[in-house]
């Protein structure tokens, strides 16, 4: 009989993790995948969804699972914030990258040393040009849109930035016809469009579709043309890992020099197994990987567990032009403008991208038409086509800060079907992103300018966030003051690693995704070395 | 596809400067590429593949057979061979390590004439890296020794005439009699086959299963291509879709590595060819349900409304409506007809729904299309990795009688009798081993009976003599 149950275990089993595994897998490891939650295929998810009377929620179609709630399942998730979202995350084979909308940015090389350049937040441990070829593996991995020629840094100095060591596999899709609109009658007043690096393929590629416009980039793509962990999930599998569902991992068992000797988990009705490994690997996302650390009193010496969440606060606005623009047609988010991202006073004031949103406006117009009550039958009709034909809606993702007070906890007042605790989530917005405020009303009134057009809502109002979910197991050379080495390796534990975006220690303004895979994979060929 | 051939030609500049071109009779660069067209037009690397060094599992009723490797390797290649050997190998099916197996295609091939065996030897001998390649033994259950296939030659391999090849006048017919009959071995997968797996000629391109596909009735018979204009035909050939039809499985890798690369003169040749041979009708009739049904409505298959997470999760539904709503529709459209240009197909139009036993309709299904044919990507996703045997039928019954208007009533062990190439296997190569093995037994035991009795007899003589 084998010395242990597996090589390597990974717990969860979306992207990141699943990332990870393959590249152990691809080594010849024997890595085994738990998943609280079930297996469940693209179609029935897509299904699900036009059933769904709740369109506008993100896990609904994924089901509130009674042994392994979602952020969304009712209760679960205490969430005391002074901003507008409660990230949504999926415990489901495949993850929360089951409805991530598929945006795939670089960080730059300055955003991952903020303290040396800017005196603020955090350095990363290593610096781009380390992460750089596992941003390329990562990107032909998934499958990523993209133009060559595009200084992402927003600055337009003349030449592609950051630097990238091979072309993107893939070029990117046809602008759609509000950005087209948009970017001609803007141009004036110095504003540029970029085109937002996405899995959304604009050619087949790996086995998927080439996207066709169906306009439901989340929850799910009901083609298969958009990346999802799914995909990762089922490349780890072919490489020999191991997949076990409706395994809820609840413990871990560590020996008295700090080595995890055992881990266990308990299953939808309530029976225990318990596994061994040389090594574990959490990748259970920002919220349930420090949730279950804290359960256990693990990691967390420095007492950062749980702590520095960043979650991109938000400005959303809104108007109609004087034309209809047709949002809803093609990929929902096709458009970025970065000129607000590396600017001088990055020091003082949080950089940021608009994007521009392309879902149909049509369920969001006539919830506002409802709410008002004027008009019925044809009128209605007119106004609800009128409004939908003419709405833009933008938003601005702005660089979050460590700051500890803003954490995950555990929450023992909510128990589940198997016991399990919930989480409690404490967040407060910073002046860092306050600060980004005035100028994003001056580029909002210069739009309305240009486009002639009337607000349908001012920024500032209310604070947005993105559903993404950072620095709650951040990573950091002081074992002092972090949770991670550089290898994503527990300072506290030897053989116990966090894949996650959780470990961030600075996070841009950008979402996080392809980051999180290129440090996942980076892990997994370190792993697959150490093993 | 220039710097291709640039590359190709400097490997042959160098060959010939090393002297190396002493192997072959020719170092004639006319004839090397005149070699070339022929090897493009032959589809030697739709098996042998792309850089010709074989490896490939060619699926047949009796058991995989690997193609071998054909680049100028001398040790795993066939760079010692001679030109006499290798017409022996293409024309007779003799190769010098063995008889070949007629997944080789020499019952067409043999059809060539020596300066076409000698412009395909120059190539492959000049025109190609050698690539060191050891493909995997072909090992078939007994009785189908290699040995054994010299029977086979005898009774059904007529040297000269490719099989149910017909006789035509005038340049452009020959020209496509060459490319459809000799070098294209159209016939060893749309020609239906006999007990022993000759080809039967009296059904000659009357379509055939092939490895679980359906491989289409292409004479001019209402139920081949009858119904297709020239147009539609050729751009089938060049492109490997049309709204009627797209290439997939092997004909998927026929065009992308072949047709496509041929020149419009000769797929009008192979056109004007196809419409001479005579029309048979299909042997596979399906029986049609009249009219094709009214388009259901989203709201009838799928009410809304969300029921408790188990159903919501659960996806084993055997519903053909519900599994189309959800997994095709987006592309194929609620009511089947496809997307605007066609560039996701018709249900209503396209062959692959009503093909016979709805084979190549589950291949599709399951395996999904991939093909990049001149750059041009066609693909659709395969569903064996979410949907078992029993969905895979159900939703191919929903698409043949909604869709195609024919009567469809798949079972989950037919849907894997296609997918394992079960279907339409003769009864004697389906029983051979235990036939052979019986008489084999019979025979064995025939003969102890007779040596028994002949010991018997000789002992009693013995006795009387002692």
């Amino acid at each position: 009989m084998a010395e242990h149950d597996a090589d390597v275990i990974v717990v969860g089993s979306g992207s990141l993790g699943s990332l990870a595994a393959l590249q152990m897998a691809k080594a010849g490891k024997d890595v085994l995948i738990l998943e609280a939650g079930p297996e469940v295929p693209d179609w029935k998810i897509t299904e699900n969804f036009r059933t769904s009377p709740r369109k506008g929620n993100l896990n609904a179609p994924f089901g509130d699972i009674p042994y392994a709630p979602n952020s969304y399942t009712p209760g679960y998730v205490d969430f005391d914030a002074d901003v507008g979202w409660l990230p949504g995350t999926l415990r489901v084979a495949g993850g929360t990258s089951r409805h991530w909308t598929g945006v795939a940015w670089r960080l730059l090389p300055e955003e991952m040393k903020m303290k040396t350049n800017f005196g603020i937040g955090r350095d990363w441990v290593f610096d781009y040009d380390e992460l750089e070829p596992f941003y390329t593996e990562a990107e032909y991995q998934v499958g990523v849109n993209g133009a060559n020629e595009t200084d992402y840094s927003g600055q337009n100095r003349g030449h592609p930035y950051p630097p990238r060591s091979k072309p993107f596999p893939l070029p990117p899709e046809a602008k759609p016809y509000p950005l087209q609109r948009f970017q001609m009658r803007t141009a004036a007043r110095g504003y540029r469009l970029d085109h937002a690096p996405n899995v959304r393929l604009s050619q087949p590629y790996a086995g998927r579709p080439a996207c066709i416009g169906n306009n439901i980039c989340n929850p799910n793509c009901p083609i298969g043309a958009k990346h999802s962990g799914v995909q990762d999930l089922e490349a780890a599998k072919q490489a020999g890992a191991r997949l076990r569902t409706g395994a809820v991992v609840d413990k871990l068992v560590v020996d008295g020099r700090g080595r995890i000797t055992a881990l266990s988990y308990l299953e939808p009705k309530g029976n225990r197994t318990t596994l061994t490994a040389k090594v574990y690997v959490i990748a259970a996302h920002g919220f349930e990987t420090p949730k279950l650390l804290l359960m256990n009193g693990l990691a967390n010496s420095s007492g950062m567990v749980g702590r520095n969440l960043m979650l991109h606060p938000t400005l959303s606005m809104g108007f109609f032009a004087d034309e209809p623009l047709w949002v809803g047609r093609g990929q929902y988010l096709h458009g970025a403008n970065l000129q607000r991202r590396l600017q001088n006073d990055r020091s003082q004031v949080s950089g940021g991208f608009y994007q521009y949103l392309n879902h149909n406006a049509g369920p969001a117009m006539a919830e506002a038409l409802f709410k008002e009550g004027a008009l019925i039958g044809e009128a209605l009709d007119e106004e609800l086509r009128l409004r939908a034909s003419q709405y833009l809606s933008i938003q601005l993702l702005l660089e979050d800060l460590p700051q500890p007070d803003n954490a995950v906890t555990v929450n023992p007042s909510f128990r589940d079907v198997l016991g399990q605790p919930g989480i409690r989530v404490h967040y407060r917005l910073q002046d860092y992103a306050k600060a980004a405020l005035p100028r994003t009303l001056d580029d909002y009134a210069n739009w309305l300018q240009a486009m002639n057009a009337v607000p349908q809502e001012i920024p500032g109002a209310t604070w947005y966030n993105q559903h993404h979910i950072m620095g709650t197991v951040i990573m950091g050379k002081d074992p002092r003051d972090s949770v991670v080495d550089g290898d994503l390796k527990c300072h506290d534990h030897d053989n116990l690693y966090l894949v996650t975006t959780g470990v961030f220690p600075s996070v841009s303004c950008v979402n996080p995704t392809l980051t999180g895979m290129a440090l996942a994979m980076r892990a997994g060929q370190h792993l697959a070395k150490q093993v | 596809m220039r710097a291709n051939s640039f590359l190709a030609l400097a490997w042959l500049a160098i060959l010939l400067c090393q002297g190396a071109a002493a192997q072959a009779t020719e170092a004639d660069p006319a004839l090397v590429e005149w070699g070339r067209h022929l090897v493009t037009a032959g589809d030697c690397a739709g098996c042998h593949g792309p850089s010709f060094s074989g490896g490939a599992a060619i699926a047949s009723p009796i058991g995989s057979i690997f193609a071998s490797n054909i680049t100028p390797d001398k040790k795993t290649g066939i760079g010692a061979w001679t030109l006499a050997q290798f017409s022996d190998a293409l024309r007779k099916g003799q190769s010098p390590s063995g008889d070949l197996y007629p997944a080789m295609p020499y019952t067409s091939y043999t059809g060539l004439s020596d300066d076409e065996i000698r412009a395909i030897y120059s190539y492959l001998m000049l025109g190609i890296k050698p690539v060191a390649n050891h493909p995997p033994e072909t090992r078939l259950p007994f009785p189908f020794l290699r040995s054994a296939m010299v029977v086979w030659d005898a009774l059904f391999l007529k040297q000269g005439h490719p099989t149910g090849a017909i006789a035509v006048t005038g340049d452009q017919l020959q020209r496509g009699r060459l490319l459809v009959e000799t070098l294209g071995h159209c016939s060893d997968c749309h020609t239906p086959r006999g007990d022993l797996m000759q080809q039967r000629s009296a059904r000659h391109f009357g379509g055939a299963m092939v490895g679980g596909w359906w491989a289409p009735n292409i004479t001019s018979d209402k139920t081949g291509i009858g119904g297709w204009s020239d147009q539609q035909l050729a751009t089938f050939l060049q492109t490997g879709h049309t709204g009627l039809a797209v290439a997939a499985g092997d004909m998927g890798t026929v065009v992308s590595r072949s047709l496509s690369k041929l020149s419009k003169d000769d797929i009008a040749a192979i056109v004007a060819y196809l419409r001479q041979v005579p029309a048979v009708a299909s042997d596979h009739p399906e029986k049609t349900m009249g009219a094709v049904s009214r388009p259901l409505q989203v709201a009838e298959i799928e009410p809304a409304g969300e029921s408790g997470w188990q159903a919501m999760l659960g996806h084993d539904t055997t519903q053909g409506d519900i599994l189309y709503q959800s997994a095709c529709a987006s592309c194929h459209g609620v009511d089947g007809n496809g997307s605007l240009h066609q560039q996701h197909p018709s249900l209503r139009r396209i062959t692959s729904v009503t093909s016979p036993a709805g084979a190549t309709l589950v291949q599709v299904i399951a395996h999904g299309v991939a093909q990049t044919i001149n750059n041009e990507h066609i693909l659709m996703p395969g569903f064996r990795a979410s949907m078992d045997n029993a969905q895979i039928a159900s939703l191919a019954n929903y698409v043949r009688s909604q869709f195609g208007g024919i009567e469809s009533n798949l079972t989950a062990a037919e849907v894997a009798d296609i997918l394992d190439g079960q279907i339409d296997t003769p009864w004697l190569i389906q029983n051979a081993h235990w036939l052979a093995i019986l008489t084999l037994v019979i025979s064995v035991s025939v003969f102890l009976v007779i040596l028994w009795v002949a010991v018997q007899t000789l002992r009693r003589r013995s006795v009387k003599v002692a």
